[in-house]
């Protein structure tokens, strides 16, 4: 196996991570981190599902987001649209560029894309775009377009300032700015506006036009807080887009990210056996830990 | 300029293979900082303040270094490989690079949490390092390990998996699993050896950055009980102890600090 440490670069980007690939490699598999992961992976389970490919005589690459990790390049802010539509052009600039830099370096005759959690959705739409006929998906959450009424994230920075002293010499001294906390904590409720021609929304829309003849692996955790919302989520989606074959595997036992030595070995296994097989679609089984 | 690469060290006939990141400047300054990773799952949360800090550096002269200690991120080894004797063996295999390819004598260390106590222990054998900068060390390793036990433990009672065993057997070896991570007898037992209060580094320059609230108390005191020539610095930053957070942490100004600090300097 080779492990070779790769750049991708532009003027105003740079993109950092390792191929992991071998004499016999004809097939590449891209880990994909999500939104605030690194390339390594939940706990490093990506450089383990990596190496493991390799050993198979498939290759992978694993890479850093940006802004995470050591990549950087535009932020998330700059794309236009709901929460999802934003991420997914975020995700197809940085694809554009990883596929970009393969395609002129080397010859691999698939790309199977991977990610986690808000990662896969994303990633599927990618995919679809591009007509990869494989995606892995681990621990896949449903993203909304709609707004939440009340950002969460933003409230648990808010509720860790009380415990600062900067924060209550602020109450006293009335300099507390309570109009923009409002508005980052209270984000009013909106629908996916139709019609208007905004980028990511243009994007999204086209989805419906696509084809969906690729094969999808969801790999689950038995312990996921939202297994049965996301299941059922997924199961809706890959009737309605007709995706040729999908697979459901659960990990018994299992966390959201797999945190735990024999859970990571499984997904590797589960994965390795899924490439390795034949296009056929198999039965929901439950694997014990 | 940023370059990438893996370099191999032989020990006892093995060959470990670690992976670097070298930063290096357009116009050096004769001066370089070795960053060293904490622990576990403390080292993802900490690349992006790294790879920025070091970004920063490198624009006022300094080179850099980042790496993966073996078993660990990109390097080679399985987790469960981690050891505290090759995390000093890299440690010496990156200075050595430091000093034969990059001809570069005046090395500073950065370290966070356990990467700051790793610092201490090998800048007390080592006179090629000058400067420390810790951003909380661990002051006591029992005390680190007891906190991801109890970690551990809430996970796993949050996510209902109280089935899950606390150990894992591999080829004959047992290890603590902490969520993936595996703790080997030899880890464990040089980490419950980490006591900064017994052996703290007397004639080099410390710089000790706080921004874990709960242990400004220990670190004035540590400033306080070794600071004789003065030659340590207590700093206090604002922006929270990001290497616990699950969220992204905007540490933009502790970077600021450490590099208001190394120019003042």
């Amino acid at each position: 196996m080779e492990e070779i440490p790769i750049i991708i670069s532009d003027q105003n980007s740079k993109l950092f991570g390792i191929l992991r690939t071998s004499a016999s490699c004809k097939k590449l598999v891209i880990l994909l981190p999500a939104a605030t992961g690194t390339r390594i992976g939940p706990q490093r389970i990506y450089v383990q599902i990596g190496r493991a490919l390799v050993e198979e005589n498939i290759a992978s690459l694993t890479i850093d987001l940006p802004p995470n990790g050591d990549s950087y390049d535009v932020e998330l802010k700059v794309f236009q649209g709901t929460y999802k539509e934003k991420l997914t052009q975020h995700y197809k600039n940085y694809l554009d560029k990883i596929t970009g830099y393969l395609n002129s370096n080397y010859s691999f005759e698939e790309y199977i894309l991977l990610s986690i959690s808000v990662g896969c959705i994303p990633v599927l739409y990618y995919s679809k775009l591009n007509n990869f006929s494989r995606v892995i998906l681990l621990s896949p959450n449903h993203l909304s377009d709609e707004v939440p009424k009340i950002n969460k994230k933003n409230l648990k920075v808010y509720l860790q300032k009380v415990f600062k002293m900067s924060t209550w010499q602020k109450i006293f001294t009335l300099n507390l700015n309570l109009k923009k906390i409002k508005s980052n904590v209270f984000a009013s409720s909106q629908k996916k506006e139709k019609g208007k021609s905004k980028q990511g929304t243009d994007y999204l829309l086209n989805e419906a036009k696509l084809t969906s003849q690729g094969n999808i692996l969801n790999i689950f955790g038995e312990k996921d807080h939202a297994l049965q919302k996301n299941q059922l989520f997924w199961q809706n989606y890959v009737q309605k887009h007709k995706y040729s074959f999908y697979t459901e595997k659960l990990v018994s036992g299992a966390d959201h990210s797999f945190f735990g030595w024999s859970f990571k070995i499984e997904v590797c296994n589960l994965i390795v056996k899924w490439l390795n097989q034949e296009n056929e679609y198999l039965q929901d089984e439950k694997i014990k830990y | 300029m940023e370059k990438v690469f893996y370099r191999t060290r032989q020990s006892n006939g093995n060959f470990y293979k670690v992976f670097l990141h070298l930063h290096k400047p357009e116009k050096g300054n004769g001066k370089a900082f070795v960053f060293l990773n904490p622990f576990f799952d403390e080292k993802k949360r900490v690349q992006k303040f790294y790879a920025t800090t070091a970004r920063e550096l490198g624009k006022i002269g300094f080179t850099v270094i980042r790496f993966d200690y073996y078993a660990t991120g990109d390097s080679s080894g399985e987790l469960f490989e981690m050891d505290y004797i090759h995390c000093m063996d890299d440690i010496s295999n990156v200075i050595d690079y430091l000093v034969t390819e990059q001809k570069l004598s005046y090395i500073s260390f950065l370290g966070i949490r356990m990467g700051a106590s790793l610092a201490c222990d090998f800048a007390k054998k080592d006179e090629r390092i000058k400067e420390l900068y810790l951003i909380d060390p661990v002051l006591e390793g029992k005390k680190f390990l007891l906190e991801q036990r109890i970690r551990r433990k809430a996970f796993h009672k949050l996510n209902k998996m109280l089935e899950v065993p606390g150990t894992v057997e591999i080829n004959g070896e047992s290890y603590e699993d902490h969520q993936g991570f595996l703790l080997s007898d030899s880890l464990i037992e040089n980490i419950n050896k980490v006591n900064l209060f017994h052996s703290f580094l007397e004639e080099k320059k410390l710089n000790i950055f706080s921004v874990d609230f709960f242990n400004r108390k220990q670190l004035k005191k540590i400033k306080e009980s070794f600071d004789k020539d003065n030659l340590v610095e207590y700093i206090e930053a604002e922006c929270g102890p990001f290497w616990a957070s699950l969220e992204t942490v905007n540490t933009s100004s502790l970077t600021k600090l450490i590099i208001d600090h190394v120019e003042k300097f």
